[in-house]
């Protein structure tokens, strides 16, 4: 009885995260791209069960769903020469194939025309599962069909299985880059509700963050789409790693995020990944202990979020969880926490216990990697408000001059008023609000300022 | 072919004698004419003008067809005697008698095991041959009557002694006739080659030397000797030789007379041994073998002096031979003497000891002894060698085929490998009453410790896992090859060096080096045939050692530690075996897997299950549930394991449903199998049980955090849920007036912040439990299981094992909190986790039931709990009495303390 994760691939972003994720997942496992079990891994003690199930004849199926409203990305992923490893029946492409432009509003309701195709799959994939864990969806919060299909699947997701964990990997947009999509504050806004209210967890991947530590701490000048979803499927395949390779600790996705997260909104978590090479043949002058892999861990330039100054609130962590994988012993790793804590290179919320989780795992024996120790660290940091804000700042711009608003008119949400827009940037604001107030010691008391506050803050129906 | 000149008046001359003789015509005659004229006109024009043949017969008398085809023939050819067409006759293409490998071809599919039987087929040894063969060998005396051996030469190579190539217990049965015919035969008698000597020329001297050899051979009837009664001797009266006056030939004789009966008595002796009737043990049969393969060798010796004799070509003397056979014979007596009475184990040791103090004492006797020691040292080799593989079997396979209760371990069969005692008793001594010396070779006292409990390890190492097993004899192999190889260098090395001194012209020396050298490559030679590995490696061994034994006049002690080092060399498997044997224990410590909740998938699995009816309040104690359930978790990753864990709850009280006493009287009980049983004996698991249960608690603690869900707070959908999952403390209808009152007060501010608080409240658990779980399942349960894999990869032996392993247990206990002095530790970090499980009833029910009350005083109650804990253990971080509570105190000291909401 594994505790079985669904992946949801949505959208042309979302496909090629999970296209990268798969094929590490694969290489960890041993199992080839056509699904068979590499002879050296067949005694393996890792669990692949949790996120491959095995078809009658022994070969490995992602419990994966691929959708997209345009078949580009889908295409690539059916030419590869990972094209067998899925089910077949678990991808859909819209049969216009037209795509949603770019459109909240037009994935939104693609996806609504779509339901039942969409929760076919996912049903089946679902009752495929002896104990469903809950699902993980990966996706971009800033085009169309990632956005807008995905703020669709997260509210009916949340009422068909109401006690699945609904964990996201959301692909935030470059800041200072409207060139592709112009409209990606509406989008954001509008998807942020509903990880907002829908998501029990959302892993923030900052677009302009992979951008510059694939050009700083990779020294790639113009990464490619690729080469920065290695970073992401990096990132996913090592957050699951305990889940995969059992061990004292945690050992189911809950056990891992729920330290995290203190309250319901709270739920935005940073990362962070050390030591990075995207090329493992690259000769490393680098000793990695553990102290070394904590430490670098806190440093703001290894995270895969770029947080910008605030300077009426003093930012801090909420609460830190730091996978790190490789031979180690846990001595070392309570000499790195003694050491952290006497540098106070960590900064904590101040009305709370200021923690810093350590889960140590295994590594796959299958993928050589040139470090003894590498970590990855899951943050709720409040600063990740500061993201909200740009957000909602350039959505303000948009939104008055009433901007590109025709093709939203033209779906069924936005046919009357545009309320939908009101309330979720309401939504997002209240979001900041809350992180806001954690970075000060009468958050305890957060609950009668918030008096005034509407019921729509509430979190999972 | 040029046109003859007719001309030249030779032509016609040669004609006319060409006609004349070949036919035979008279010159006057009608018919030379005739002819004449065909033979020029032939020779002229190519052919016969005028041809009436019929004319030329009926005139000629005599002038047949024949004759005139030939003639004809021999015109056509003389025409061009080039031209001709030769079309060679068509032969048959006969096979060409390819050697056909019958014995390949018969025995192609059968077992190995008839190895023993020569490579040339037996049946072709008719009865009447045999009887022949008898005659001869049997009436040697008639040695001028070669004919008998002369038809049986062909059977020269079809006789090759299997019976003395070593193959104690897979020799195939043969005929006794074979077997003794096979035996007996010296093969120089059957080459061709051999001079046989003619009766006619010979003189009585070589006569007399050649009886001599004959007799040295084991004939009992010759013309020198005769055959008094058993086995004694006398010479012969009536003998002359015409230069030697008569007493110096009867001393002369008399001496190989002794000679003669010793060779006799030792062929006896070895026959009677091989002999597969006999019960004769292991070693004796290697012994006599050794003895044979040597007389086949002596008596090749002989025979070769006979023929010199026989020729005549060189002078020859027997003495030397009589010193040897004197030797082996004062060996084999001290052998023999008083034998009667012991034991075969005895009598085992007393050979190898025998040949051992033989090889010791004249090696003390320096260069005189060499020769001496040379022999007997291939002796010794030779018959150590049933002993070496008993030790072999012994240490890498287990298994003792003893059918002659000749070794000196005897393992006890009433005492079955899986009891607890076979350890300590399985395995004696034979005849333990006797001391030492009686029954082990001297030479092996001391290590014969090591070889007992190698085997008790053996035991128990096959008792684990089969798959443990066949990697440990896969990793011997290689390791013995790995050695061999090391071995062939070093060993080339001695070679090269024993030759360098001996070209430096160390002459002392010399010729008796050259002979070790001769002889070690012998024996090497002989050792590379057999398969055997540890043969192989004792020989191997031996060999070089043996050189530098001669080299370097070594002394006694020298040799002592030789033929130890050799042993204890051939030992070293066995300290492999132990440490192998660690690793199949190691895995098979899954207790650490299940007790220890290790194995963190499947143990969640089989805990959440009970978590969960314990939340709903279900009764879950029911035995077979529980063992289903456990069976499943088990079922996929360790199926090996379901049969040996079984869960049981003793049922204090069926109503005690109090908070923090739920999981009371759960307990796992591991069937250890057999060798791991005497590490984990039922104490040990006692206190695994405890860990198992704290751990369980602070699991449930976790787990219940864990699962609280916001939306269980915010809105009223709890009751939905709930009502599917189950039996309630309160029935629903209740529930539901009650939070209809309160529902009015949902959204109010209080109410708002009662949820913030409780949220909060459930943040701060979340981190206690959190701290403590990391710090059991990492610091303590983590770090000791890898302090305990370090001292178990240090151990040597058994005892060390059990030590380590209960020295880990009893530290898990103590980290654990469990013992009494942590008491009041282990106390309130167990009031907290109660409050946990309070508090998730609490939120479960529902924020309708939330109070402020409520929350507050588990608030303070932790607040204090957490305090004191934080107080206590930077006293005792202070004090450093429990430096693995350190990163405990660390991470709780870590929680601000908060004033309680109020």
């Amino acid at each position: 009885m594994p505790r079985e994760i669904i992946t949801l691939q949505i959208g042309q972003c979302g496909n090629q995260i999970g296209m990268e994720f798969w094929k590490q997942l694969c290489a960890e496992h041993g199992i080839r791209p056509d699904g068979i079990l590499e002879d050296f891994a067949t005694d393996g003690t890792d669990r692949k069960d949790v996120f491959f199930y095995q078809a009658d004849d022994e070969h490995y199926i992602p419990r994966a769903v691929l959708l997209d409203l345009e078949p580009r990305v889908i295409d690539t992923i059916t030419s590869s020469p990972y094209a067998n490893l899925y089910n077949p029946e678990n991808m859909y492409t819209s049969k216009h194939g037209g795509g949603a432009g770019n459109n909240w509003a037009s994935g939104y309701s693609q996806a609504e025309r779509l339901h039942e195709e969409m929760f076919d799959i996912i049903d089946r994939e679902a009752d495929g599962s002896d104990s469903l864990e809950g699902f993980v969806m990966c996706h971009s919060i800033a085009g169309g069909t990632g956005s807008g299909m995905g703020s669709y699947l997260l509210e009916k997701l949340n009422d068909r299985f109401p006690k699945k964990l609904i964990q996201t990997y959301s692909v935030f947009p470059q800041q200072e880059d409207f060139s592709d999509v112009v409209v990606q504050p509406y989008n954001s806004i509008l998807t942020l509700k509903r990880l907002t209210q829908n998501a029990d967890c959302v892993v923030v991947l900052d677009n302009t963050a992979l951008n510059r530590i694939a050009a700083d701490r990779l020294h790639i000048q113009n990464p490619t789409f690729s080469q920065v979803n290695q970073l992401v499927s990096t990132i996913m395949a090592t957050s699951t790693t305990t889940l995969r390779y059992p061990g004292y600790m945690n050992n189911d996705l809950i056990g891992l995020i729920a330290s995290l997260i203190p309250t319901p909104r709270l739920h935005f978590l940073m990362t962070g990944y050390t030591p990075l090479t995207t090329d493992q043949k690259v000769a490393n002058i680098r000793k990695t202990t553990v102290l070394d892999v904590m430490r670098r861990l806190l440093q703001p330039k290894n995270v895969m979020v770029s947080t910008l100054r605030d300077r009426k609130n003093s930012h801090c962590y909420v609460s830190i969880l730091n996978i790190i994988q490789g031979e180690v012993d846990p001595t070392q790793v309570h000499k790195s926490l003694q050491r952290i804590r006497e540098r106070k290179l960590a900064e904590f919320i101040p009305w709370g216990p200021a923690s810093i989780q350590v889960a140590l795992s295994r590594k796959s024996p299958y993928v050589q990697t040139a470090h003894r120790v590498s970590g990855l660290m899951l943050a709720n940091h409040t600063s990740i408000a500061t993201v909200f804000e740009k957000s909602c700042r350039l959505f303000d711009k948009l939104r008055k001059r009433e901007a590109f608003l025709d093709n939203y008119k033209k779906e069924e949400m936005f046919k009357d008023n545009l309320d939908e827009f009101d309330a979720s940037r309401q939504v997002v604001e209240q979001l900041i609000e809350e992180y806001q107030a954690a970075t000060r010691a009468n958050y305890i008391m957060w609950g009668t300022q918030q008096q005034g506050a509407s019921g729509g803050d509430v979190s999972k129906v | 072919m040029a046109p003859i000149s007719l001309k030249d008046p030779n032509i016609k001359a040669i004609t006319e004698e060409f006609v004349k003789t070949l036919t035979g015509f008279k010159k006057s005659s009608r018919n030379f004419t005739l002819s004449m004229q065909c033979a020029l006109s032939n020779f002229r024009y190519h052919q016969f003008l005028d041809v009436d043949s019929l004319k030329v017969e009926r005139n000629i008398d005599g002038f047949t067809d024949t004759h005139y085809s030939l003639l004809l023939l021999l015109l056509t050819l003389a025409d061009s005697p080039s031209n001709t067409e030769y079309t060679p006759l068509l032969q048959e293409e006969l096979p060409e008698d390819e050697p056909f490998d019958w014995k390949s071809f018969l025995l192609d599919g059968e077992e190995e095991e008839i190895l023993g039987i020569p490579s040339a087929q037996y049946q072709i040894w008719s009865d009447e041959e045999e009887e022949e063969l008898e005659v001869v060998t049997d009436s040697g005396v008639d040695f001028g009557n070669g004919q008998a051996l002369q038809s049986l030469d062909y059977l020269r190579g079809g006789v090759e002694c299997g019976a003395a190539q070593g193959e104690f217990t897979t020799v195939k049965p043969r005929s006794e006739e074979e077997n003794w015919i096979a035996d007996q035969i010296t093969d120089q008698y059957w080459n061709e080659s051999f001079v046989r000597p003619h009766n006619t020329d010979a003189s009585a001297t070589r006569n007399l030397s050649v009886a001599d050899a004959w007799f040295l051979h084991g004939i009992k009837n010759t013309f020198v000797y005769k055959e008094m009664c058993q086995e004694i001797f006398t010479v012969r009266e009536n003998i002359e030789v015409k230069h030697l006056t008569p007493e110096s030939l009867s001393s002369l004789l008399s001496s190989f007379l002794v000679a003669g009966q010793q060779s006799l008595s030792l062929q006896r002796f070895a026959s009677s041994v091989l002999d597969p009737q006999s019960e004769s043990t292991q070693t004796l049969q290697a012994f006599a073998s050794a003895l044979f393969s040597y007389f086949r060798d002596f008596k090749a010796f002989l025979s070769s002096i006979e023929n010199d004799i026989v020729k005549q070509e060189a002078s020859v003397t027997l003495l030397v031979l009589q010193k040897k056979i004197n030797t082996l014979f004062s060996v084999y007596q001290a052998i023999s003497a008083d034998t009667a009475e012991l034991s075969p184990a005895q009598r085992t040791c007393k050979v190898l000891t025998t040949l051992y103090r033989f090889i010791v004492q004249t090696d003390a006797l320096g260069g005189a002894g060499k020769s001496k020691v040379c022999l007997v040292l291939k002796f010794f080799l030779q018959t150590i060698e049933p002993c070496l593989r008993f030790i072999d079997d012994w240490v890498t396979s287990g298994c003792l085929c003893d059918p002659h209760n000749e070794f000196f371990i005897q393992r006890i069969h009433d005492i079955s490998v899986d009891s607890l005692k076979f350890w300590t008793d399985g395995v004696i001594l034979r005849s333990c009453d006797l001391p030492h010396s009686a029954t082990v070779p001297c030479f092996l006292i001391s290590v014969l410790d090591q070889i007992e409990t190698s085997y008790s390890y053996y035991g128990t190492v096959h008792h684990i896992h089969h798959q443990y097993f066949t990697r440990v004899s896969l990793l011997l192999v290689s390791l013995y090859q790995e050695f061999l190889d090391a071995l062939m260098t070093s060993l080339s090395t001695n070679i090269v060096e024993s030759e360098g001194d001996y070209s430096c012209g160390n002459n002392r020396d010399g010729g008796c080096l050259l002979d070790t050298v001769a002889n070690s490559d012998k024996v090497l030679t002989a050792v590379q045939d057999t398969g055997d590995h540890v043969l192989k490696l004792a020989f191997m061994d031996s060999s070089p050692q043996n050189e530098t034994l001669f080299t370097s006049q070594s002394s006694t002690a020298e040799k002592l530690s030789w033929i130890c080092s050799g042993v204890s060399k051939l030992l070293k498997p066995v300290e492999l075996l132990i440490t192998e044997c660690l690793t199949p224990l190691i895995e098979e410590c899954c207790l650490q897997n299940f007790f220890l909740l290790e194995a963190g998938d499947a143990m969640h699995q089989f805990y959440v299950e009970i978590f969960n009816k314990a939340r709903r309040l279900d009764t879950w104690r029911d035995t077979s549930f529980l063992n289903s359930l456990i069976q499943e978790a088990l079922e996929p990753r360790f199926p090996q394991a379901i049969e040996r864990l079984v869960v049981s709850s003793s049922v204090n009280n069926s109503t005690g449903q109090k908070q923090g006493t739920q999981l009371q009287g759960l307990e796992l009980h591991y069937k250890a199998p057999w060798p791991v049983n005497i590490i984990i004996d039922s104490s040990c698991q006692k206190l695994y049980n405890l860990v198992f249960l704290f751990l369980l608690r602070l699991k449930q603690a976790k787990w219940s955090l864990d699962e609280l869900r916001f939306s269980d707070l915010q809105e009223g959908n709890h009751l939905h849920e709930k009502s599917d999952s189950g039996d309630e403390g309160v029935s629903e209808n209740q529930a539901k007036n009650f939070c209809d009152s309160v529902t009015t007060g949902q959204d109010s501010p209080a109410n708002k912040d009662l949820i913030h608080k409780t949220f909060l409240l459930r943040f701060k658990l979340l981190q206690f439990v959190n701290s403590i779980h990391t710090h059991f399942m990492t610091r303590i349960l983590h770090s000791t299981g890898l302090e305990f894999q370090k001292s178990l990869d240090q151990a040597k032996n058994l005892d060390d094992l059990v030590e380590a392993h209960s020295s880990y247990v009893e530290k898990l206990y103590d980290r654990c909190l469990l013992s009494q002095k942590a008491g009041y530790l282990r106390e309130v970090i167990l009031k907290v986790l109660n409050l946990i499980l309070l508090f998730q009833s609490y939120w479960d029910n529902g924020a309708c039931y939330l109070s402020v009350d409520k929350v507050k005083k588990i608030d303070e109650e932790f607040t204090k709990c957490n305090t004191f804990l934080v107080s206590c253990l930077a006293n005792i971080v202070k004090r450093g009495a429990f430096p693995h509570l350190e990163s405990l105190a660390f991470a709780l000291s870590s929680t601000p303390s908060f004033p309680p909401t109020s």
